[in-house]
């Protein structure tokens, strides 16, 4: 073949690819290529940098677009005005630099001592008052061409509100007035400090530090909004912080004089003064891009809060001063109006890796760390304040800040990803207009989203995200491939799969559905292996870790170091998904899921079984024909060898568990949880008064409470319930709640570190709930009436306790000081494992020593309402063996959660 | 009506010979422009093609007078020339780089293309070469787009080109030149 000839091949072959959607390039070039190995090696480098098409050309039409209003303010010719430092200099830390403007010796009772610096607006001085006070102030002196009688009128309507803010995070306010030629100027508490993001970078605080300093700032602003009083310029620079003893104090200035200047932003004003206009078109809220005029509330607040904590997380503002200094003035209010900014995370993957470096290090991390502190919360709450509709932000600023101590306790945040249906709202609204509409192309762009909007709002929760990412797929036409993939993949991973969670039978097309789009992302892990390994021989350099670690490789340019972090990062992740081992690929676990989870046909089958069985007094004689319904979320088991007593999985939680040769169930890292159905009846709940290592009445101390008999013994009746064989295993939690916060580490592991109400939380999910303390010493019991289901006494190899601390005249033995994996040891005659120790377990029940004196006999319930502490059973591999008896019981708070203390769930039988 | 007003509206009634006489105009102010700009500006200042071409179309044409099709010309000529600059300037520093004639001091060592790229002089116009050897359209296209600044619709009127092929194109050019310019970066 010609080269001629190839080179037309190449371009028919590349041509008919961009005709595609990303996904299918791959599989199409291929094909075409017909196994010219260096055909498609060449087409698929040339289509790797389809994603970057756009950016390079999309720039260079606005270089033209802001020309013709540049030129004029460009007198000397030298192109566009670029600022060099947008960010201002309106803080009173000197910028150094000559005034322009003459400042007198003294203003009205003030005595100028020095220049602290200059700003848009005019100058900032250090002076001196004498009346009535002797003290030092700040006192911003704004420049000629404002109508100063205005000016100070509009002060003194808010002086009172001023005069009335008191908070330590406010720089006081005291005055205004006019100089002798007509000058406006303020007077204000001088604050020896920083620029807040500069303080930030100086001492490379933490982000968890920036946040704290960052909370006070709102704790200002919040009291000032108390009072009616909004600022309507902040921004970092109009933020000091001073060390006045060790902690660091943020300190609001420039109150009140935003308003009192009306600053308004004008075309003038831009470019005479880009960057150092008053109010900063980077830290502008949408409503004041507008232009019309006073409908700005204390939201405008809650926005450049959003944007001063944006630019804290990621070193800029949503919107890039540096473009912002470069559009023409429609412009940079259009897109403040309209341009959804990047998330804080998403612009980090977009900032070249020196620049990341340099950033990670004033944070104290590292960029690959830095990008997972901003995901999830951090991105949501910095977006949710920055909304262009203010209805949307945070509804005060209180509201932000508790959002933000939410996250630093690590506690769920309000704000969360923004929905599909409000996007496409968006989108469809803003391309209504008929000179957009015009284009054929973007006619069918537009009936497409309005196809989608119908659809959406027909759509339940989960389907709004997933049509979102199907937009993103969509999207990666037009975008970067690795950027794109790595946006799916995390859409995919997290939002998608937490919808989904915890992954319900019910939700078997969703999930197969789920499954396929991954599998279309894993089919591209070959191409970006091939890729990594070609970046790889670009390598100028390569170090091993002496630890074992990964290799380290060096680049010659930055793009391709960036580059390769990222493909390395989306090969690492993906690899992570598609892990075959079910306990650690999400892919592997949900394809197991689906496998295991029986059909329809097979679910009633075995309901009807097991509902004959349970009725048949002859088959199962301790059921005494009890009558049970169908409960859909649960699948028969069949009967265990040893108890007799039916057993249920729990489909919500996990697979189906399988029976070894003796019919014991085995158990793996992802198994649903399996109910045993209990037999109903009576049985004597607490303890004889002589039991070895009981609490007797009186003995612990004076109070009411100590003489109460906490396990004295009375007869219980109960019908007939289902609960938990096992305690709740960190794989079940994760499946139903996402994030597993225990102290020990293994799938198979009682999950622990989670408080009563999480259990609830986890309950509600998934329609079982807490034993009562009946059920709970009932299932214990088995029949028993000594201090241990297992006798008189236990030893370490059938209980996890504390085996230096022995039960009466059991020589002391194993202390695991550990957790074991549920069922690892001897079940009780019901068939249930760890009972005693392993993890204490919470029970529905609130805890009063008292209640056995007067509680119903039947099927009795200490409401949880009243009182602080809720009950707990079982005690754990930290207890002494007394503590692990059958009677045993004590009460912590609600919200306690600790590493000995799990539960195990039941239900009722309908 | 200035002179290049005058003659580019000649241009548009059919008088090709007026184009012709353009350009030396052209030529000229976009060597003062360039220079001027450079001497404001701190040395090894990146030269930005779009905004000078632009910059020359401001000075030299009345826009009240003229229309969108009449720009459109003008800017392709002008980023004709503004290739022909970019490449003069490329052969002086090589033969500078050969100890040749130093008297032609070199605009700038590098040019901002496309969204913010900072390219050698030399290695964008050997891409650009090496682009029309493959396909002398593309590289008219992108040079249109990237040194002129067009959109896709206007340099499909001056092309006879319907805007999709011109997208398209564009694209698969700007694929070729993004090659070749990260070949010759590594």
């Amino acid at each position: 073949m010609s080269d001629k000839d190839r080179q037309e091949r190449l371009v028919r072959i590349l041509d008919g690819a961009l005709d595609l959607p990303c996904a299918r390039r791959g599989t199409f070039v291929a094909k075409a290529c017909e196994g010219d190995h260096e055909l498609m090696v060449e087409v698929v480098d040339l289509l790797f940098r389809a994603g970057e098409v756009h950016e390079f050309l999309g720039v260079a039409q606005e270089v033209v677009a802001r020309l013709p209003s540049t030129a004029t303010a460009a007198g000397t010719g030298s192109g566009p005005p670029v600022s060099g430092d947008p960010s201002g200099a309106t803080s009173h830390a000197g910028h150094g630099g000559k005034p322009a403007l003459a400042v007198p010796e003294s203003v009205g009772p003030y005595k100028i001592l020095e220049i602290l610096g200059e700003g848009g607006m005019g100058v900032v001085c250090l002076a001196e008052q004498r009346e009535p006070v002797r003290r030092r102030v700040a006192l911003k002196l704004i420049k000629l061409g404002m109508d100063t009688r205005e000016v100070v009128a509009r002060f003194e309507t808010e002086r009172q509100a001023l005069a009335m803010m008191d908070h330590p995070s406010i720089a006081r306010v005291y005055d205004a007035g006019a100089t002798s030629d007509g000058r406006p100027y303020f007077v204000m508490e001088h604050v020896r400090g920083v620029p807040l993001d500069e303080y930030c970078d100086r001492h490379r605080l933490t982000v968890r530090q920036r946040l704290g300093l960052f909370t006070q700032v709102c704790q200002g602003i919040d009291h000032a909004h108390r009072r009616g009083v909004i600022h309507r310029d902040l921004k970092p620079s109009n933020v000091l912080v001073s060390t006045p003893d060790q902690a660091p104090v943020a300190k609001i200035i420039d109150f009140g004089v935003a308003r009192a200047t009306n600053q308004r932003l004008t075309e003038k004003t831009l470019y005479t003064e880009i960057g150092r206009a008053v109010g900063t078109p980077a830290y502008m809220s949408p409503e004041q891009a507008e232009m019309t005029g006073e409908d700005v509330d204390h939201r405008t607040d809650v926005y450049s809060l959003g944007e001063t904590l944006y630019e804290l997380l990621v070193g800029e503002p949503p919107m890039d001063p540096g473009i912002l200094a470069k559009t023409a003035f429609d412009e940079i209010l259009r897109r403040i109006r309209e341009d959804d900014p990047p998330t804080p995370s998403t612009r980090w993957t977009r900032m070249n890796l020196e620049t990341t470096q340099r950033l990670a290090a004033h944070r104290n991390s590292s960029p690959g760390e830095f990008v997972g502190i901003l995901r999830g919360d951090l991105d949501w709450i910095t977006m949710k304040a920055v909304e262009k509709e203010r209805e949307r932000r945070y509804g005060t600023v209180a509201e932000l800040a508790a959002d933000v101590s939410r996250h630093l306790e690590g506690d769920p945040v309000e704000a969360g990803p923004p929905s599909a249906l409000y996007r496409l709202k968006k989108y469809v609204s803003k391309n209504r207009s008929p000179v957009v509409l015009a284009g054929a192309v973007f006619m069918a762009l537009a009936v497409g989203f309005v196809v989608s909007l119908f659809f959406a709002l027909a759509a339940r929760q989960s389907e709004k995200v997933a049509l979102r990412n199907e937009r993103l797929a969509k999207q990666r036409a037009a975008e970067n491939l690795v950027f794109a993939d790595i946006e799916l993949l995390r859409a995919y991973d997290t939002e998608e799969a937490r919808e989904l969670r915890p992954w319900p039978p019910d939700k078997r097309p969703q999930v197969t559905a789920w499954l396929e789009k991954v599998d279309r992302l894993l089919g591209r892990l070959d191409d970006y292996r091939v890729e990594l390994a070609r970046l790889r021989s670009t390598a100028v350099s390569r170090e091993s870790d002496p630890g074992g670690g990964p290799r380290t490789y060096h680049f010659a340019d930055v793009d391709t170091a960036q580059r390769y972090e990222m493909v390395q990062m989306l090969v690492r992740d993906l690899d992570a998904l598609g892990d075959p081992d079910p306990n650690r690929g999400t892919v592997a676990l949900l394809r197991r899921r689906l496998e295991s989870w029986p059909l329809k046909d097979a679910i009633e089958a075995s309901w009807k079984t097991a509902i004959a069985s349970v009725r048949n007094r002859e088959e199962c004689p301790s059921y005494d024909g009890l009558e049970i319904e169908v409960i859909s979320d649960l699948f028969p088991l069949g009967r265990d060898p040893r108890s007799k007593l039916w057993e249920f999985v729990h489909l919500l939680t996990g697979c189906v568990p399988e029976r070894d040769d003796s019919g014991a169930l085995r158990v793996i890292g992802d198994m649903g949880i399996v109910l045993v159905l209990l037999p109903g009846g009576e049985f004597d709940m607490g303890s004889p008064p002589d039991e070895k290592g009981r609490p007797r009445p009186g003995e612990k101390g004076p109070t009411r409470t100590d003489r109460e008999d906490w396990e004295m013994l009375h007869t219980v009746s109960l019908s007939s319930f289902l609960i938990a064989k096992h305690e709740v295993t960190q794989s079940q939690w994760k499946a139903v709640m996402g994030q597993i916060p225990s102290r020990f580490d293994g799938d198979t592991l009682p999950v622990e570190r989670v408080s009563w109400d999480a259990c609830r939380e986890f309950c509600k999910k998934t329609a079982l709930s807490l034993p009562t303390e009946a059920q709970w010493e009932y299932a214990c019991r088995a029949g028993t009436s000594t201090p241990f289901s297992f006798g008189a006494t236990i030893t370490p190899e059938e209980v996890n306790y504390n085996g230096t601390a022995p039960y009466g005249d059991t020589p002391t033995g194993l202390y695991r000081e550990r957790t074991v994996p549920v069922g690892s040891l001897p079940a009780n005659d019901f068939g249930l494992h760890e009972m005693h120790g392993n993890v204490g377990e919470w029970c529905a029940d609130g805890f009063d020593p008292s209640f056995y004196r007067k509680s119903r006999p039947v099927d009795p319930l200490r409401t949880p309402s009243r009182g602080p502490l809720r009950s707990i059973r079982g005690s754990s591999w930290r207890d002494e063996a007394s503590q692990c008896r059958s009677a045993y019981r004590f009460g912590r708070k609600a919200d306690t959660s600790k590493g000995v203390l799990g539960f195990r769930p039941a239900r009722s039988v309908p | 009506m200035g002179e290049v007003t005058r003659l580019l509206k000649q241009a548009a009634e059919g008088d090709r010979s007026a184009l012709d006489a353009v350009l030396p105009i052209v030529d000229k102010e976009l060597h003062t422009c360039a220079e001027r700009m450079m001497r404001s500006e701190r040395p090894n200042h990146t030269l930005q093609p779009t905004a000078l071409v632009n910059e020359v179309y401001l000075r030299l044409v009345d826009k009240k007078s003229i229309d969108y099709v009449d720009r459109s010309h003008f800017l392709a000529v002008a980023c004709k020339k503004m290739r022909e600059t970019l490449r003069n300037h490329a052969r002086d520093r090589r033969v500078q780089k050969r100890g040749g004639d130093r008297s032609r001091v070199p605009l700038s060592d590098s040019v901002l293309v496309g969204s913010d790229r900072v390219v050698d002089v030399m290695i964008l116009d050997e891409a650009l070469t090496g682009l029309e050897e493959l396909n002398a359209r593309w590289a008219r296209i992108v040079e249109m787009r990237l040194l002129g600044g067009l959109e896709a619709r206007e340099i499909g009127e001056l092309l006879d080109l319907s805007q999709r092929t011109v997208e398209r194109e564009l694209e698969m050019a700007t694929l070729f030149l993004l090659r070749e310019l990260d070949q010759a970066d590594a």
